[in-house]
């Protein structure tokens, strides 16, 4: 491994796990899961990242990876043999209470998880900011079309939660 | 494009976001904003919304240790790749190690946080390098140190497992890289080559497998029939077998209405289908789930 290699990794760590953290704790709403996938996305790239040709896929490449090892993890622990995001509703499990009453920056997570299942994933990357719709619907393999579905559908339900969340939040803390 | 249309598509606009309006879709709805004041009403409060729910969301915060944490352990995968290299004069056998990443926490039910002693925690687990293929031929060190005890690992029952599956299940475990007949990074070389000798040659390679750097490709002969491998390297090894349908025995192939079967042998699993007039077999050590995302 060169200098040069270790220094980017340092640079596509620091561009890119806080948003892999991200993802991965919308996914899982656990913390520690939360870090767990960005740390194993990162070491993949670092078994595989040579194999990438398009250095420009880093970003969705490392998305892409989280996603799907979040996906094989829920399928071993639940034995799901399906990729579809509406089985794993139900297993995704809830944001840890201490969570919820600590960090006002749960919110949207928060707000995430009312939002119907098979619109969350791709409402969850959008909200990030660094990846476009194409982007999106690379990462979770889906059409460009039915990704701008679920975003104008889960974004829609979304920002109702949300506003209800800020009206209940502003109501508490008065 | 009409007002409703302009709307659908510019909620794919984020606030800010300039690569958004180059877009060619968005741009074309964006333009719409200066003939159409009620839209850009309604454009502007999305976007204040928008901006208010992408703030809370980005204000989740990983650990602070988090960042450490990877790097340490990207580090310690750099220094045992230098390792391997530097073994590689050493003996012919060095491109079938492939080094473990740290386990995650809840690989092993334990929710443990990031802590800084969890990048030296993954140095460990990555010095234990494992096999990609001849585990038995491994140096002793090494061999010994890429799975848990042996008394932890359940024995998986052969029993009922055609013997073509028995047959390869033997045949990769005592398998060593000297055998290959060909060794290989790139699928279409080892395909070429099978082509080239009049052995079975995959019509079709799963998507998944595609993108993987390969090993080599190695034919076995069960009984008169001649079965072809192509290993793929991902963390661990992965062997793409491919045989002519109407020399496999019924026992091993899917039966009507099933898309796959699966067997078990020797700790390894197996997934038999079937495509056109060819039987593909991938294996790999371990179980079906170990299989699941290559198919």
């Amino acid at each position: 491994m060169t200098t040069e290699s270790n220094l980017n990794f340092e640079e596509i760590v620091s561009a890119y796990y806080q948003p892999l953290y991200r993802f991965g704790y919308s996914l899982a709403k656990n913390e520690h899961e939360a870090g767990d996938l960005a740390q194993q996305a990162f070491f993949i790239y670092a078994e595989k990242g040579d194999s990438l040709r398009d250095k420009s896929k880093v970003k969705s490449w490392l998305f892409t990876t989280l996603y799907r090892e979040f996906l094989r993890r829920r399928r071993k622990d639940a034995r799901i043999d399906s990729y579809e995001p509406e089985i794993l509703e139900n297993i995704g499990g809830s944001v840890e209470p201490h969570v919820r009453r600590s960090m006002d920056g749960h919110l949207a997570v928060e707000a995430l998880q009312e939002v119907d299942a098979v619109y969350r994933e791709p409402v969850a990357l959008f909200y990030l900011k660094d990846l476009s719709y194409k982007e999106i619907a690379e990462i979770l393999d889906v059409p460009i079309g039915t990704i701008m579905s679920r975003l104008s559908r889960g974004k829609a339900q979304l920002r109702e939660i949300f506003k209800r969340k800020e009206t209940e939040t502003s109501a508490n803390t008065l | 494009m009409d007002r409703e249309e302009a709307q659908y598509i510019l909620q794919l606009c984020r606030p800010d976001n300039s690569e958004d309006r180059d877009d060619p879709l968005i741009a074309e709805a964006l333009e719409l904003l200066n003939q159409d004041a009620e839209l850009r009403a309604w454009f502007e409060e999305q976007q204040a919304l928008d901006t208010r729910i992408s703030a809370k969301f980005n204000r989740v915060e990983p650990p602070a240790d988090l960042k450490a944490a990877i790097l340490a352990g990207m580090r310690a995968h750099a220094v045992q790749s230098q390792l391997l290299i530097g073994n590689k004069a050493e003996g012919a056998e060095q491109d079938h190690h492939t080094s473990r990443f740290p386990q995650p926490a809840n690989r092993s039910n334990q929710r443990a946080g990031f802590r800084p002693w969890m990048g030296i925690a993954a140095i460990f687990a990555i010095a234990g390098v494992a096999l990609v293929v001849p585990r038995n031929e491994a140096p002793t060190q090494l061999a010994n140190s890429d799975q848990p005890a042996a008394e932890a690992t359940p024995i998986i029952a052969t029993a009922g497992v055609p013997n073509m599956i028995e047959f390869l299940a033997q045949q990769i475990s005592e398998f060593n890289g000297s055998k290959f007949d060909k060794r290989g990074e790139q699928v279409g070389d080892l395909q070429s080559h099978l082509a080239s000798t009049g052995m079975p040659n995959p019509a079709h390679i799963p998507q998944q497998l595609k993108q993987l750097t390969t090993i080599g490709c190695v034919t076995f002969d069960y009984d008169g029939t001649k079965l072809s491998m192509i290993c793929f390297k991902n963390g661990q090894a992965y062997h793409l077998i491919t045989v002519d349908k109407a020399r496999v025995p019924n026992d091993c192939t899917p039966c009507k209405g099933q898309k796959s079967k699966v067997f078990e042998a020797q700790q390894q699993a197996f997934k038999v289908w079937t495509e056109g007039e060819q039987v593909f077999i991938l294996t790999t050590q371990g179980t079906e789930e170990d299989l699941a995302d290559f198919i």
